[in-house]
């Protein structure tokens, strides 16, 4: 009988315990978002998420200077990069699909890392807008911070449309439902032009001036920048003019004498040329690691894994006495003590010379530089309103002005507008001169190529490559993308 | 009567590791020191009740009652620097570092809580029943779905203690039968199922100030629940002319429902995986075992033991929200291999008008299969999303033409083992083998093709290099060093059969006759034992059963040749 008591004691106490246990997690390193955002420094550092993206890393940063950032891929895809396998070689020769991750990384990331890619970070800062807008701050701290924000969902919207065409851009509504399947249809190419153009108009209106925020945060002039090269995209000439002289009429930016020394140790900082740059270091919380990618391990004194050479195409490109020739190395001894040069490129040099457009920062003891990386330079708003004027009233004195402004710093001589009289000539020059100008900064060559029709046709001359057809301007996406799109999401012509 | 336990279960993983200047790392570094502690703490708490008792005798019944609570404490941090002026401090003077420094911590509490109940009945070992029921709540799960319930019985039929079987006992010493049906729960999901913001360091300044930033780094499912198995066993243990055979029979029905998986949802979203119920699978199969006492004669013996199984894991039901890829199917296999079937090496003058952009020596790929196209030639969906399919060639290879080519699991696996005693002689052996499998040659595939390496880099590789397709060697075994080039790649092209029957093992052995020694020694026996003599199998790679990657360790061959003494 006293079993069948505690037995009955048991089981009230279970139904009571039943009741009025709750069961709750704790995690110490997450922050409840019911307690979120709440202060100016919650609002800072939702910002400073949404640069994160846009920083340097081969983990989640679009702008690595590895075969994970867009520099490395586009300029690979044109005559300015090259290499004996991976992205450098397949994506040299045009030869890439929907299974090639290295390529629809960029948009939906790794099948086996969730969350990576880049697309969905445009959500993030979809998201961010909204909060921010919903959160108690006042509200000059509400308008810098979406200004900010504004601009890098407009940086990443046009970087990601400049690989893939229109993308999939998710409504807040649906954003704010994650449970509820919503199978998505890209942007037409019109209504994607307006979203990017949009974010950057209203970030131009209410970010800083140049000069007047940190060095690395987004200014009037980025936005600016941006917008340039989504109109030249869009060959909207007369919007690229417009754009070009707002730049111009901040009276912030000029042309630097030294070229080289732009990518010294602290050489971007400070310069009134760099429109905007990313601060990098060696411990990486942003990275640069462009020593690590193109230096061979037998250089001296402190090499690296030589995933990547030039062409020697491109190195004949250029005129003699160019200083940004220089940054090509052609020639080198190495560790070993023999001279490695054209005629003796051992395997680091033989498809082309060293892109070393960096200070070989021999002081790096990781993988890393402190270098930072410069994506944008006052010197694209001079050829661009070079090539605007052009193509709106034909070649002429200014335009042609514009162009010696650049070659004049690089230390050649300049262009007779008779000999450039037709604008096809004009804009050979132009493309020209951009290849050499702007080469492993932010892989924009490969767009100038495909405005100037000739990304296939110039892959063709100089590759002979089969796989260089015209729906390669461009890029595939994931077989991913297109089966959870469930028939709304189109793929690219050619890849299906 | 009553029993209170508690038990502490104490986890502390240390690494302390340091990278000296000698090492190419390390000397890049100037030295790098590292801790790591993760500590992982389980508390339980138990109380149970217990009370047994008979009616009219020979019905026993005993009846069990419990609560129990776990609580789980983890923590973790990780210290480093790099820059050190001497390797002596080791990782024992962080502070001496000059370099990049590495700080990390965090930590969870979760907690588990159960109910249960369980009846034993047993009626003269004839019958017998065991039900259990037990209730089940865990925080990780958000609000809806905290607790579970899990039923569960047994029952076993003792046959041959029937007295109708009293007749039949010489022949059949055992006969028993199992039948069990019951259901466990799973809430294992690694963190928990709330919404919650990560903060990390996202923003490095000009003067290289880092800044954290903070973003959504999980989302709540507040529908999450536990994820349960439910079994069906039927078993059936036996023993028949004297003990001279005896084996047992399992047949397992074994459903998983709810299943618990990092479920991608729309890409679109920051976080675009959710842990979720993602659907159903199935898991049927058998298990035989015999043991068979062959002849049994004076100083001989031979003894013989058989095992069988195989098992079948299909999905039975999918995520309503499924982005299945077009050759997926509702009940493919769980570890299902779908491929392009292979048409063979294209040969000079070929012409493979579905892959235009296929060069000589690659591999021909099957047109099987082809996309329901719109008027504007994309491919339409039916009403639940997933895309249409014609079934007939349509001029182009995609992911259409992919087939079921099978699963990466075995059909069957077999053993038998053998033990031979003749006087002081023994003699063991065992085969083992599993059939019904495919495989592809991973060292050929990376080192036996392609030529490239070598040309590149001056690789090594093997021999049936020489043999690939050249335009002068047009081969139609071996295709060219760019084979891997084409868009759709190899197919099923290098899949073999891997079926393989293995002696895993064979020992003979010898007992020195004790009159040898006298009363020095209790025993001395000599034996000489092989591990892995021989290989049966149509496979032609390094080993059927290790050949899982590239340049994987094999089973390796042993023999000893040894003495036992005891003293």
């Amino acid at each position: 009988m006293k079993m069948k008591k505690i037995l009955f004691f048991l089981m009230i106490v279970m139904l009571f315990g039943s009741c009025t246990k709750d069961l709750n997690p704790v995690d110490y390193s997450d922050i409840n978002p019911s307690i979120f955002p709440q202060s100016e420094a919650d609002v800072e550092a939702m910002v400073y998420a949404c640069y994160y993206p846009l920083r340097g890393s081969w983990w989640d940063g679009i702008n690595s200077t590895s075969e994970r950032g867009i520099m490395f891929v586009l300029d690979a895809t044109t005559e300015i990069l090259s290499g004996k396998f991976s992205v450098q070689q397949y994506g040299h020769l045009l030869n890439y699909g929907p299974e090639d991750e290295d390529v629809t990384y960029f948009y939906d990331g790794n099948a086996s890392t969730p969350g990576s890619g880049f697309y969905n970070k445009i959500s993030r800062m979809t998201l961010a807008i909204s909060l921010i807008e919903e959160s108690k701050v006042s509200d000059e701290i509400k308008k810098k911070a979406i200004a900010e924000i504004r601009c890098a969902r407009g940086m990443l919207a046009y970087n990601l449309f400049d690989m893939f065409g229109p993308i999939v851009i998710a409504p807040l509504e649906v954003l704010q439902k994650p449970m509820v399947e919503k199978p998505l249809a890209r942007l037409s190419n019109e209504e994607m032009v307006k979203f990017i153009e949009d974010d950057l108009n209203a970030a131009a209106a209410d970010l800083p001036l140049p000069g007047e925020t940190e060095y690395g945060r987004f200014d009037k002039g980025v936005a600016k920048m941006l917008l340039i090269r989504l109109y030249l995209h869009e060959k909207q000439w007369d919007k690229v003019l417009s754009t070009c002289n707002d730049i111009q009429g901040y009276n912030y930016y000029s042309l630097v004498p030294d070229y080289v020394g732009m990518w010294d140790l602290n050489g971007a900082q400070n310069c009134p040329e760099v429109i905007w740059a990313i601060p990098c270091n060696y411990e990486g919380t942003s990275e640069n690691q462009w020593q690590l990618m193109a230096l061979p391990s037998n250089y001296a004194p402190m090499g690296g894994w030589a995933t990547v050479q030039s062409t020697w195409h491109f190195y004949d490109s250029f005129e003699e006495n160019d200083v940004r020739k220089t940054m090509l190395i052609a020639e080198y001894t190495g560790t070993d003590g023999n001279v490695y040069n054209r005629s003796n490129p051992g395997d680091n040099i033989d498809l082309g010379p060293i892109p070393l457009k960096i200070n070989p920062d021999d002081q790096r003891s990781t993988s890393l530089s402190t270098v930072d990386i410069i994506i944008y330079r006052y010197a694209d708003v001079i050829l661009s309103k070079a090539e605007a004027i052009a193509n709106l009233s034909g070649p002429n004195q200014e335009a042609m002005d514009l162009v010696n402004q650049i070659r004049h710093r690089a230390g050649i001589p300049d262009k007779k507008l008779a000999d450039y009289s037709t604008l096809d000539k004009f804009n050979d020059l132009i493309l020209l001169e951009r290849s050499h100008e702007y080469w492993c900064e932010n892989g924009q060559y490969r767009a100038d190529l495909i405005r100037h029709g000739k990304f296939v046709s110039r892959c063709i001359e100089q590759t002979g490559s089969p796989y260089a057809t015209d729906n390669k301007v461009v890029f595939p996406f994931s077989r991913r993308a297109v089966s959870e799109g469930k028939g709304l999401f189109i793929q690219n012509p050619g890849y299906n | 009567m009553v029993k209170l336990k508690a038990g502490i279960d104490r986890g502390m993983t240390g690494r302390w590791t340091y990278l000296p200047h000698t090492t190419l790392w390390g000397n890049m570094e100037n030295g790098k020191a590292n801790i790591t502690t993760e500590d992982k703490n389980s508390y339980l708490i138990e109380g149970t009740v217990n009370y047994s008792f008979n009616i009219s005798g020979s019905h026993k019944f005993n009846v069990l009652a419990g609560v129990s609570e776990e609580k789980f404490i983890d923590r973790y941090n990780e210290e480093g620097n790099t820059g050190f002026l001497t390797d002596a401090f080791l990782w024992n003077n962080l502070n001496a570092g000059t370099g990049t420094k590495t700080v990390k911590s965090g930590g969870a509490d979760n907690l588990m809580a159960s109910y249960f109940g369980r009846l034993n009945y047993n009626f003269k070992d004839r019958y017998l029943v065991t039900m259990t029921l037990r209730t089940d709540g865990a925080s990780v799960f958000a609000r809806n779905n905290k607790w579970a319930t899990f039923p569960s019985v047994a029952l076993g039929w003792n046959v041959a203690e029937e007295s109708f079987f009293s007749g039949a006992k010489d022949v059949v010493s055992q006969l028993k039968l199992r039948l069990s049906y019951g259901q466990t729960g799973n809430a294992d999901i690694g963190n928990n199922a709330f919404a919650a913001y990560g903060a990390y360091p996202a923003y490095l300044t000009g003067d290289e100030a880092k800044h954290i930033g903070v973003s959504l780094s999980r989302l709540e499912n507040p529908d999450l629940k536990w994820e349960t198995t439910t079994e069906a066993n039927f078993g059936l243990d036996f023993s028949v002319f004297n003990d001279k055979i005896s084996g047992s029979f399992e047949l397992f029905n074994r459903v998983i429902s709810d299943l618990l998986f990092l479920k991608p949802i729309n890409s679109y979203h920051d976080v675009n995986y959710v842990m979720a119920n993602v659907g159903e699978t199935q898991s049927r199969g058998f298990e035989l075992t015999i043991t068979s006492n062959n002849i049994t004669r004076g100083d001989f013996q031979w003894k013989t033991m058989f095992s069988f199984s195989s098992y079948n894991d299909r999905w039975r039901k999918r995520a309503d929200d499924w982005k299945p890829r077009v050759f997926e199917n509702v009940d493919d296999p769980v570890r299902a291999i779908h491929e392009y079937i292979s048409d063979g090496i294209m040969q000079i003058g070929d012409v493979v008008p579905a892959q235009p952009l296929l060069q000589p020596g690659q591999i021909k790929i099957k047109d099987i299969n082809g996309y329901e196209r719109d008027e504007n030639g994309n491919p339409v969906v039916d009403e639940n999303g997933h895309f249409l399919t014609t079934g007939s060639p349509d001029g182009i290879i995609d992911e259409t033409d992919k087939v079921l080519l099978g699963t990466s699991d075995p059909k069957l696996i077999a053993g038998m083992s053998n033990m031979l005693t003749y006087k002081n002689f023994s003699l063991n052996f065992d085969f083992n083998g599993m059939f019904g499998r495919q495989l592809v040659d991973p060292n050929y595939t990376e080192y036996g093709v392609s030529a490239e390496g070598i040309y590149t880099y001056g690789y090594n590789a093997l021999r049936t290099v020489k043999d690939r397709w050249t335009p002068s060697n047009p081969s139609t075994t071996h295709p060219s060093s760019y084979y891997g080039w084409s868009d759709q790649g190899a197919g099923d092209f290098f899949y073999q059969n891997a079926w393989f029957i293995r002696l895993q093992n064979i020992s003979l052995g010898y007992k020195l006759p004790s009159n040898w020694f006298g009363k020095v020694l209790q025993e001395a026996r000599f034996h000489v034992d092989a591990q892995n003599l021989f290989v049966i199998t149509p496979y032609t790679g390094v080993d059927p059963e290790t050949d899982s990657y590239t340049a994987a360790y094999p089973n390796v061959r042993t023999i000893t040749i040894g003495l036992n003494v005891n003293f």
